[in-house]
């Protein structure tokens, strides 16, 4: 009964990773396109001229301050979750998890019109500041902003159950004790959910560095991040070998994240001694 | 209570892009602008006379209904096997057919892209399905294999005592017990399916345009309200479905990354 879906995964999953491999080792040819051959030249050109650096670099840049604005907005969302009651709660819910079922092409598509320079909304905003008008789209800032809202619920999720895990009995122990609510949150809260942040960071990191929609649509070929440069790799400079070896990057990126984080999950979970329920 | 108003801001700024997206659509002006100048449902009757984003609504259902429909019981087979019975290599095979949620989905599409072209079969309906099935299965083995885990196994092996032969147990025990797990898989694959556009992006070809492949490309030549009345017509699609998955099964158990 596995069977046909080990077969469907090993012809069209596992051939498809083999070829983007393969590919990336492969010749770029002027007439063929695609020379077979063993050449690491297509992975040197992305870490040997300063636009790839400046790529790969952005890409993570990119991710990072993604991660830091989402951590800092999850925890305000899960924290008030937390005492939200009725229909607070439920709107509060409905809001948060929306991003998950809105296409990436529509919430990319809905920034791309807030954003777009005639459509009223920021020269409005600029004109009342009295500002200069403020040009966000094809901008680092867009694309964060973009990666920001669709990441979210992801962040607010995984904190959200890890604060459920803490036992309320700590934090009012502490409050007992004297502990003033800062204190209550840097030395209970915050060191209880560390586990639950690290895996939310994990998460937005590499959802954030791997998307396509949001970058591709709010920064275009004029900030390009790993995803949209590979796009543009394909789509107008048809060299193959060279957007295979960029997939292969990111994919090791990716998955470095994934790995390393995970690790560290697993040890601060031993460590503590707590076990993270990821529902709520 | 700054904790209060701070997350309604930031409860705004999750909604905004839907805001100007339902906004941008209900403009009497030929170009996008938010707040709305007048109020119309012009652009409604604009886009539903366009036929290129009929046809690209065509194919997008298509490829769902299809991806769904070969999703879902392969689910059902993978599942069956992972929960019930006992061999090696399990958990390679359960993170092998979970793969399509580790990876970038782009770096998916490229070797999609190259495999598809040794073979023939890029730009084709059957080579785009075939990339579908591949992204939606995770979903669906998710939905299958957390409705059967509810499903004591003491029924089907009751069954079993009493006589029954395997197909007769999946038939008569498990599948009843299981259909609205299969009901919300079928689902969630469709809709993941109706929303899939990176690996379309890099499969499709010039022949085949899916609808968020037609507001990606208008995007770049020409963008006016009707494309926001289209986008608008998705949401509510979608969200009709999200409302029947939420009553039937809830989200929270389909959309646990990792």
């Amino acid at each position: 009964m596995l069977t046909p879906s080990v077969l469907l995964f090993l012809v069209f999953f596992m051939s498809p990773l083999a070829y983007l491999l393969a590919f990336s080792v492969f010749r770029f040819d002027q007439v063929e396109l695609v020379r077979p051959a063993f050449v690491t030249d297509n992975y040197a050109a992305i870490f040997s001229d300063s636009y790839g650096r400046q790529i790969v670099l952005r890409t993570v840049r990119v991710g990072a301050v993604t991660t830091v604005i989402t951590l800092i907005l999850g925890y305000v969302l899960a924290h008030r979750l937390l005492y939200a009651r009725g229909l607070e709660r439920t709107a509060l819910t409905a809001i948060v998890l929306s991003p998950l079922v809105i296409s990436e092409v529509i919430l990319s598509y809905g920034w791309f019109a807030l954003l777009a320079p005639n459509s009223g909304l920021l020269p409005a905003v600029s004109q009342t500041l009295r500002l200069a008008p403020i040009r966000l789209l094809n901008t680092e800032a867009a694309i964060v902003i973009g990666l920001t809202q669709s990441t979210l619920v992801y962040m607010t999720l995984t904190l959200q159950a890890a604060l459920l895990a803490i036992d309320p009995v700590h934090l009012r122990a502490a409050a007992a004790l004297g502990a003033s609510p800062f204190q209550v949150f840097r030395r209970i809260t915050l060191p209880l959910s560390l586990p639950g942040i690290l895996s939310g960071c994990l998460l937005v990191f590499a959802l954030s560095c791997s998307s396509f929609a949001v970058p591709q649509f709010l920064g275009g070929n004029q900030v390009p991040m790993l995803s949209t440069y590979i796009y543009n790799l394909d789509s107008t400079m048809v060299n193959y070998p060279r957007a295979a070896a960029a997939s292969v990057v990111l994919l090791i990126l990716v998955g470095i994240t994934l790995y390393g984080f995970a690790s560290i999950v697993e040890r601060l979970r031993d460590r503590m001694g707590i076990t993270l329920e990821r529902q709520a | 209570m700054i904790g209060r108003l701070a997350s309604y801001l930031v409860a705004a700024i999750i909604m905004a892009p839907v805001a100007v997206t339902i906004g941008t659509s209900l403009t009497r002006t030929s170009y996008l602008t938010f707040p709305p100048q007048g109020l119309s449902f012009g652009w409604y009757t604009a886009a539903a006379r366009d036929r290129d984003m009929a046809r690209a609504l065509v194919v997008s259902i298509e490829v769902a209904a299809v991806a769904a429909a070969i999703a879902t019981p392969m689910a059902v087979g993978a599942s069956l096997s992972l929960a019930r019975y006992r061999f090696g290599g399990k958990g390679a095979l359960n993170s092998l057919l979970l793969g399509p949620l580790m990876i970038p989905a782009i770096s998916y599409a490229i070797g999609m892209l190259f495999f598809l072209t040794a073979i023939h079969q890029i730009g084709t309906l059957s080579g785009l399905i075939a990339g579908h099935v591949i992204v939606t299965f995770p979903f669906a083995l998710r939905a299958v294999a957390s409705s059967l885990s509810a499903v004591q196994p003491e029924l089907e092996r009751g069954a079993a005592i009493l006589g029954a032969s395997p197909l007769v147990v999946f038939r008569r025990i498990t599948m009843p017990l299981i259909a609205p797990g299969l009901m919300a898989s079928a689902l969630f694959c469709f809709l993941v399916s109706l929303n899939t556009f990176t690996v379309t992006v890099f499969i499709a070809g010039p022949g085949i345009q899916t609808l968020p492949l037609l507001i990606f490309i208008r995007t770049q030549y020409l963008v006016s309200p009707d494309l926001s009345a289209m986008a608008t017509l998705v949401l509510i699609g979608s969200w009709a479905m999200i409302v029947v998955l939420e009553k039937s099964f809830g989200l929270r158990n389909l959309m646990r990354q990792v």
